[in-house]
């Protein structure tokens, strides 16, 4: 069977300069997969290159098994998207906004209505009914987000900072959802900032630098002895105490 | 301080790199030298006037009604338009420990960058004055401050309005009635011609010219009238204009915004409206339906879109007004009055739905690139909810009209119909290309909109853009032939279907290529100043 994503050599240049460079990944099906670097490493950039939002300068994208954008329409019907800057409509309620993006999926209206309501009920939302999307908190938002990208039961997600903003009672509702999900066979690509997060979950990881793959594996290939993740990253990014150059600071 | 807040202000303004962007600013620098020119036109004929020794008996009738008019249109030209210009974002600065003079201060300077229209026009009498030989250089003080006085109560007056209206609108259900009443008092003219004053003009011999009145004072002020009292006079008004704008930005300061507009959002289960949402389920399928309900959906819980639809639907009436007055129900202009009517309902829509279309949509609108569906389906959508929206909107316009004895007939209703949706075709081209060429995110809550420059613009590209509609009208009454008509009729559709088939693909592919950037733009925050 296909990986869920393959991506060969793959580089967007802005203005001479490489956000991705020469980016090659390889996401196994049933995954849970944790694709970690730095802010401005590349990781938002990557992620809107794979769901189609931005063009790639170079390099090849494959996504269960179809070539993007050759595909575009077909992949997109097959995964669920999280993305980082907010993918709402404002005026929307939120049994409105879920219903629709199920019918953007092709699902029926009848049957949109019906796992839209089912969904609110499952993120704790369904109380907020006549309550529109402007008036939600961030933590909501996400969940929202969450639960538009399930609506039509994908075989592939791709999550930016899925977590971001969310409390810890609506992070684990969201991370079981997930576990769940991968159970069931389905693929997750998701980006984090907060790395016990990915350590808990992802089974799979990369990191990512200045656009570059400089550590890739499973999560015991990448902590070796009683490493944990964060001395991983810290490690392999490099960190150094840039604060002590500031006197005034001190 | 001021200078920070200025240079950032400044560093978030700035275009980015790209030929569409140079394109953007090209077109800003035309649609402004089209705005500005005519208020400098209007500046240089009124030094003309005021530099003629001849007309000199009249002046402090003549300027005090002026300058009467000047702060009309200076306080409300900006409610009206509801394009305010830049103004300071509280809640971006609150949290930096600036004192609330400097904060004061900053909000007075972008009200003096945006009535640079008023200024010029001011400018133009100040000049007229010191060329008039009767005043000239010797009444330089006289006039200058006069003209100053006049300015900065102007500029604080419209900074204290401005205050008290953001409260207003973040709190009352009643936003869209106000500015109802507002905008028909910006339109009494037509309103007295209606009531059968025969010459407005006339009506300026009543304006208020005694030296309590603020525009009387600084007027005598200028024309060394009873210079001491009308300086005194000024300078009360100043202060009070003073008073009213800080106490105003004071209260904005203490004002929760957040917790006032809550109330606002809270829907009410209305069953007849999520009929009427529904409806275009019954003609469409998804995508198309779904996309259509959700801008129903959005537009109306839009509190600027239901005041623009409010204003598509009776204002055409009062607009051509005094035209209907002086007609006879069956001479020419009668005849397409009703479409004329409708049509410029049309061009009032346009300014928040299809010449920004995903201006509300802001960064949702990457939904667009991400779900399954071709991005020409979007396009449709908003254009289709737009029709759909002419449909109530011609009725109600027909309705009024009739009150007003414009002929209305079944007939006359179905050709209004037509004449639109042709009209629409060539708009929803050149708005489409607008859309994707030169988003910009648009905030629902700060009320606003296409610049005046665009409106501008707007209003003198229309005639060349419906050019074909106006030709088979011309054939009518030239050949009074109704075969005619209809036969111009049909070639202006077929060719607005290729100028909107065309338009559309150019759309499409330019959204496909730039979409990056168009989605850039839609998401950009606005700086520590706020543009509406």
């Amino acid at each position: 069977m296909s990986p869920a994503i393959a991506v060969n050599d793959l580089r967007k240049v802005y203005e001479g300069k490489a956000a991705v460079d020469g980016l090659s990944l390889t996401v196994p099906r049933g995954s849970f997969f944790g694709f970690l670097g730095p802010n401005g490493a590349g990781k938002s950039t990557t992620i809107r290159m794979l769901t189609g939002l931005i063009p790639a300068t170079s390099g090849s994208i494959e996504l269960l098994g179809l070539p993007m954008p050759a595909e575009e329409t077909a992949i997109k019907q097959r995964i669920g998207l999280v993305p980082d800057d907010s993918l709402l409509f404002d005026r929307l309620t939120g049994l409105e906004f879920l219903e629709f993006v199920g019918r953007m999926y092709s699902l029926a209206r009848p049957v949109a209505r019906q796992r839209a309501a089912e969904l609110l009920e499952l993120f704790e939302l369904a109380d907020q009914g006549r309550k529109i999307i402007a008036e939600y908190s961030k933590g909501m938002r996400k969940r929202v987000a969450m639960a538009a990208s399930l609506i039509h039961k994908p075989e592939l997600f791709l999550m930016d900072e899925p977590f971001e903003g969310v409390d810890a009672v609506g992070a684990r509702l969201m991370k079981d959802i997930l576990l769940d999900q991968v159970k069931n066979g389905a693929t997750i690509f998701l980006t984090s900032h907060v790395l016990e997060v990915v350590e808990r979950l992802c089974d799979h990881a990369a990191i990512i630098n200045d656009g570059k793959i400089v550590a890739e594996g499973s999560m015991a290939e990448l902590r070796s002895g009683s490493e944990t993740l964060e001395d991983v990253f810290v490690r392999t990014v490099g960190a150094d105490k840039a604060y002590e150059k500031l006197e005034w600071l001190g | 301080m001021i200078r920070a807040i200025l240079r950032a202000q400044f560093l978030s303004m700035r275009p980015r790199k790209g030929r569409a962007v140079r394109g953007s600013a090209i077109f800003s620098g035309i649609t402004g030298l089209i705005f500005y020119g005519m208020f400098a036109f209007f500046g240089f004929a009124l030094m003309l006037l005021f530099s003629s020794p001849e007309e000199s008996g009249n002046f402090v009738q003549v300027l005090s009604a002026l300058l009467l008019v000047v702060m009309l249109y200076w306080q409300l030209a900006p409610v009206i338009s509801a394009s305010f210009g830049a103004s300071i974002d509280l809640r971006k600065l609150m949290a930096y420990p600036i004192p609330r003079h400097k904060l004061f201060l900053v909000e007075v300077l972008l009200r003096t960058m945006t009535s640079f229209d008023m200024l010029v026009v001011v400018a133009g009498v100040a000049i007229g004055l010191l060329r008039n030989r009767l005043y000239g250089a010797s009444a330089a003080p006289y006039v200058i401050s006069g003209a100053l006085a006049f300015i900065v109560m102007n500029i604080l007056l419209s900074a204290g309005i401005r205050s008290w209206l953001e409260r207003f609108f973040l709190r009352t259900r009643f936003k869209e009635i106000f500015f109802l009443i507002l905008v028909i008092i910006g339109l009494t003219p037509q309103l007295l011609i209606l009531a059968n004053v025969k010459k407005p003009a006339s009506l300026l011999r009543f304006a208020p010219s005694q030296v309590v009145w603020p525009w009387a004072s600084m007027a005598r002020l200028m024309l060394h009238q009873g210079a001491l009292l009308s300086a005194l006079a000024a300078a009360a008004w100043m202060c009070a204009a003073l008073l009213f704008s800080r106490r105003q930005f004071e209260r904005t300061l203490r004002f929760d915004g957040a917790t006032a507009q809550r109330k606002e959002r809270e829907l009410a289960p209305d069953s007849f409206s999520e009929k009427i949402f529904r409806l275009p389920s019954r003609f469409l399928n998804d995508p198309l339906a779904a996309l259509v309900e959700k801008e129903l959906r959005t537009l109306s819980r839009i509190a600027r879109f239901r005041m623009a639809y409010g204003m598509s639907c009776f204002f055409g009436v009062l607009i051509f007004a005094p035209s209907l007055r002086r007609q006879h129900t069956d001479s020419g202009f009668m005849q397409y009055a009703l479409p004329l009517m409708a049509v410029y309902g049309l061009l009032v829509l346009g300014q928040i739905t299809y010449w920004n279309s995903f201006g509300f949509d802001r960064s949702a609108a990457q939904g667009y690139f991400c779900w399954p569906i071709r991005f020409r389906d979007a396009l449709i959508a908003k254009n289709l909810t737009v029709m759909a929206l002419m449909i109530p909107q011609i009725v109600l316009v027909s309705l009024v009209a009739h009150a007003f004895h414009v002929p209305s007939s079944p007939a006359k209703v179905l050709e209004t119909f037509v004449v639109v949706s042709i009209a629409a075709l060539f708009w929803f081209a050149l708005g489409n290309m607008f859309s994707v060429r030169m988003p910009r995110a648009m905030d629902p809550d700060k009320m606003n909109q296409m610049s005046n420059k665009l409106q501008a613009l707007t209003i003198f590209a229309a005639p060349v853009v419906l050019l074909p509609v106006v030709l088979a009208y011309w054939a009518r009454a030239v050949f009074s032939n109704e075969l005619v008509f209809a036969g111009i009729l049909a070639i202006a559709a077929i060719l607005g279907a290729i100028f909107y088939a065309v338009g559309l693909d150019s759309a499409v592919n330019s959204a496909i290529a730039r979409r990056e950037a168009m989605l850039m733009e839609l998401s950009r925050a606005d700086g520590p100043i706020s543009v509406t």
